[in-house]
């Protein structure tokens, strides 16, 4: 019986330690991600009625894509989010561009819509048009771009 | 037990009788005090569990006008039936998101206002609020809480597990005192004796309807065991640890992170970050829209009925989930909050091979893996066990001379050690188990030893 103690306490304290936590790393022994990432690349300035080029750089893998099934800029005002601009983009031997058009100034959101690989994302920015009004300035603070009042047709 | 020891006397080597029959009285004794102490709680699983079996029939009775909207070809957006709930309720945090599975189904928003979690039905096909109920005054919450801790929190959730490990026990143990000892026999053995007088009449009553359930009461203990507090977080957490279990965030660890972008804008001299605003609005990503994750999720073909949780950190992310009926629709799926990026798509096919064991024990512990037929197996067996316990308490309350509790007498022999040794190996197995020993141990030698009174009432 005695030589059996030491072995045994061994074995049922490796058993209770390991139980303590889940390792940090324990999602690599099961399915792994191939998530996408996008670099979006936005002019510094933007003025009003003015078209502006959009570029993003897609990656997977530290890689880049460059295989995309489809990169699309979408952009519209806070204040009309039912007035969307729909910009393909095209490839350019690094990254996707298009072209938008910025009629009015004030607050926009730039939604970067890539299909790649079976992965789909969806990175959205928000970016200021000229100068803006106390109440855009007001309208920026809780970043989601929900839209509201959008009614769909099924 | 005469019929046994008749039986047992006619035995040709009289040694390996008594330590038989010292055996036979060790395990008995070991039966009885289980079987005493455990009773109503094992009861109370039965009742509670037999209930909670019938939970989507109940609940589509009790919440009927909940559930049930007007079919119209019209939807209004996810995000604006939150945004109907922000409006209704100004001071809550919108946790969860239900999209209606079917036209005439509600979509349910799951909010948290002053402590108390809340779920809103919404009409998705104009965005009015049907109504709301308190999370935890739900029917079928309470009887969960019961079934699973006693609705006594932490310490009610040992007591299960421990009642539920000593099940075991008592399956064992009542497996071997029913073991027939003769061969070719099927009556008190398959059928109960009914003309041998109403002592063996009672002990068949619990014997062999007991043997009948056995094995499905003991499926229901395993399968339950894995969602006990101690030994089953412990064992899901080795089960993943080994890359056999559930992956990591489904039941044990935490979710992958959401990339925060913000910090990418110091070194990008462009979007908000140039605007002279405070700092606290230069995010140059926002969150994802909730319609957009409703795209995602179709996109990624998750079974109807799935809920998205909502990040409410910085780093959290949108978690797309569903518990289907069957184990193997399940998924639970991350998506980074400021991109929608898959950062973990986890279904049934992605468990290892015990967590997919898990998974259909849990979905057959349920009921719903195979619809109705599973429920009335569920439910014969909640009926079953609580019948056995009945009778059990019968028994014994038949047999109990007036100024003992009646245990068997502990044996002489090495029959007893014996016994209590392999009861010890399934005290490590499951430490509260050896946990609840050491605590009978202490106060059998500190307080029953020294009052004979007490001994001889127990028969110590």
């Amino acid at each position: 019986m005695n030589k059996w103690k030491i072995p045994g306490l061994v074995i049922l304290s490796t058993i209770l330690l390991s139980a303590c936590s889940v390792n940090s790393n324990a999602d690599q022994l099961y399915k792994q991600p191939k998530p996408l990432s996008a670099h979006v690349m936005l002019p510094e300035t933007i003025k009003p009625q003015s078209t502006q080029v959009l570029e993003v750089h897609v990656m997977q893998e530290n890689k880049t894509v460059d295989d995309a099934k489809s990169v699309q800029f979408k952009v519209w005002k806070t204040d009309a989010p039912e007035k969307v601009q729909v910009a393909n983009a095209h490839y350019n031997g690094s990254m996707y561009t298009a072209k938008a058009t910025f009629e009015e100034d004030g607050i926009y959101y730039i939604k970067t819509d890539i299909n790649a690989r079976g992965e789909h994302i969806l990175p959205t920015y928000q970016v200021a048009v000229d100068k803006l009004s106390k109440e855009d300035l007001r309208s920026l603070q809780p970043a989601e771009n929900e839209t509201h009042h959008h009614h769909s047709h099924h | 037990m005469m019929q046994e020891k008749q039986e047992e006397t006619k035995s040709t080597n009289k040694k390996s009788t008594a330590r038989s029959q010292g055996l036979y009285k060790a395990i008995w004794r070991w039966h009885f005090y289980a079987g005493l102490v455990f009773t109503p709680l094992l009861l109370i699983l039965a009742v509670t569990g037999g209930m909670y079996l019938f939970k989507p029939q109940i609940e589509e009775r009790l919440y009927h006008d909940l559930y049930h909207v007007q079919v119209q070809s019209q939807y209004v957006s996810p995000s604006a039936q939150v945004q109907a709930v922000k409006e209704k309720y100004p001071g809550a945090d919108v946790l969860t998101y239900k999209p209606s599975d079917r036209s005439t189904r509600s979509s349910e928003v799951g909010i948290s206002l002053k402590d108390h979690t809340y779920t809103i039905f919404v009409n998705p096909h104009n965005g009015h609020i049907i109504g709301k109920l308190d999370d935890s005054s739900r029917l079928m919450n309470q009887i969960e809480e019961f079934h699973g801790e006693l609705m006594a929190g932490t310490a009610g959730d040992r007591i299960v597990e421990l009642a539920a490990c000593w099940a075991i026990v008592l399956i064992v143990t009542g497996a071997f005192l029913w073991w027939p000892r003769k061969k070719d026999k099927i009556k008190g053995v398959l059928i109960p004796r009914f003309s041998k007088g109403k002592n063996v009449l009672a002990r068949d009553l619990h014997a062999v309807p007991a043997f009948w359930i056995s094995a499905g009461m003991l499926f229901l203990v395993l399968t339950g065991l894995p969602w006990s507090g101690l030994w089953g977080n412990a064992f899901q957490q080795i089960a993943t640890n080994a890359g056999v279990g559930y992956p990591p965030s489904i039941w044990v660890g935490s979710a992958p992170t959401s990339t925060v972008q913000t910090k990418d804008v110091a070194d990008v001299p462009w979007g908000a970050e140039t605007l002279e605003v405070p700092s606290s609005t230069a995010q140059q990503y926002t969150k994802v829209s909730l319609d957009d994750i409703v795209t995602i999720a179709k996109e990624r073909h998750i079974h109807d009925g799935y809920t998205i949780s909502i990040p409410q950190e910085p780093q959290g992310v949108y978690t797309l989930s569903v518990f289907s009926p069957k184990a193997q629709d399940e998924a639970t799926i991350h998506l980074d909050q400021y991109t929608g990026a898959v950062l973990a798509d986890y279904r049934y096919g992605n468990y290892g091979f015990m967590g997919k064991l898990i998974a259909l024990g849990i979905t057959l512990h349920k009921g719903t893996q195979f619809g109705f037929m599973n429920q009335l197996i569920g439910l014969i067996m909640c009926i079953g066990i609580a019948g056995i316990v009945i009778s059990g308490s019968f028994l014994w309350w038949r047999r109990k001379p007036a100024k003992n509790m009646g245990a068997p007498k502990v044996p002489e022999g090495n029959a007893m050690r014996i016994v209590t040794c392999i009861i010890v190996v399934f005290g490590i197995l499951f430490p509260l188990v050896g946990l609840s020993l050491v605590m009978v141990w202490l106060l059998d030698f500190f307080v029953i030893k020294r009052i004979p009174a007490l001994k001889r009432f127990l028969n110590a």
